[in-house]
C-alpha cells in the first residue's frame, strides 16, 4: 500500500505524490512516474514566451476606425432620440456593441508563467503554472515535498 | 544552353538565395534582439515580483516540513 506524501488538485491539474510514485492529470493527459525514473524537478520561467506575449501587446493596434463608427452611432442614436425611440435605441446599442467589441479585441495584458520541469531519464517534462495563481502555495508545498522526497529516496538506495 | 551555362545559372540562383537568406536571417535576429532588450524591464520587473514571492512561500514550506 502506497503512503499518500502530497495531493493537489486544481481545474487544469491534479497531482499525487505517493512514496513511490507520483500521477499527474490534466484534463487530456494522464501520467505516472515512479520516484526512481524522476532525476531532479526544477522550476523554470517561461521567459521567451512572455517576451512573445509581450510584443504582440506592445504590436496590437487599436480598433480606431471601430470606436470613430461607434461613436458616431452613439452620438446618432441619442440625437434621434427626441425624434424616434425606436432609431435612437438601435443607434446607442449598435454604437455602444461596436465599442464594446472594439475594447475586447485588445490581448490581455500577458502573464509570466512558469513550468514545473521533472527531469526524468531521457526527457524532460514540463507542466505550466502561474506562481501568483490561486494554487501557487500548493504547488510550492508539492515541489518542496517532491524534493525531500527525491533525497530521502536516493539517499535510501545507497 | 550548355552544360557550363546551365551550372553558372544554377549556381547564381543558389547563392542568391543563400544570400537572401542570410539577410532575412540576420534582420529576424536583430528584430528579436530589439524586442528583448524593449521587453527587458518589463521582463525583469515581473521576474523579480514573482520570484520573491514564491521563494518566500517555498520556504515557508521548507521550514514548516523542518519544523516537524
Amino acid at each position: 500500500m502506497e503512503n499518500v506524501v502530497s495531493n493537489f488538485e486544481s481545474p487544469e491539474i491534479s497531482i499525487k505524490l505517493t512514496d513511490e510514485k507520483l500521477y499527474i492529470r490534466t484534463p487530456t493527459t494522464s501520467e505516472t512516474f515512479a520516484l526512481r525514473s524522476v532525476n531532479g524537478i526544477g522550476i523554470v520561467d517561461l521567459v521567451d514566451k512572455y517576451n512573445q506575449e509581450l510584443t504582440v501587446q506592445k504590436n496590437a493596434k487599436s480598433p480606431i476606425l471601430i470606436y470613430i463608427f461607434g461613436g458616431l452611432f452613439l452620438i446618432g442614436g441619442l440625437m434621434n432620440l427626441s425624434k424616434g425611440i425606436g432609431a435612437g435605441i438601435i443607434g446607442i446599442i449598435l454604437g455602444g456593441g461596436l465599442i464594446y467589441w472594439g475594447t475586447s479585441q485588445k490581448p490581455n495584458d500577458p502573464t509570466l508563467k512558469t513550468a514545473v520541469r521533472l527531469m526524468i531519464s531521457g526527457m524532460n517534462r514540463d507542466f505550466e503554472f502561474d506562481k501568483s495563481g490561486a494554487y501557487s502555495s500548493q504547488i510550492a508545498e508539492l515541489v518542496v515535498k517532491i524534493e525531500e522526497t527525491l533525497t530521502a529516496y536516493h539517499k535510501n538506495q545507497q | 544552353m550548355g552544360f557550363w551555362d546551365t551550372f553558372v545559372r544554377v549556381w547564381q540562383v543558389r547563392t542568391s538565395v543563400r544570400i537572401q537568406q542570410g539577410i532575412e536571417n540576420y534582420l529576424h535576429e536583430q528584430k528579436r534582439v530589439n524586442e528583448l532588450n524593449a521587453n527587458m524591464p518589463s521582463i525583469l520587473n515581473e521576474l523579480e515580483k514573482k520570484n520573491e514571492a514564491w521563494d518566500n512561500l517555498k520556504n515557508k514550506h521548507k521550514d514548516k516540513n523542518y519544523d516537524k
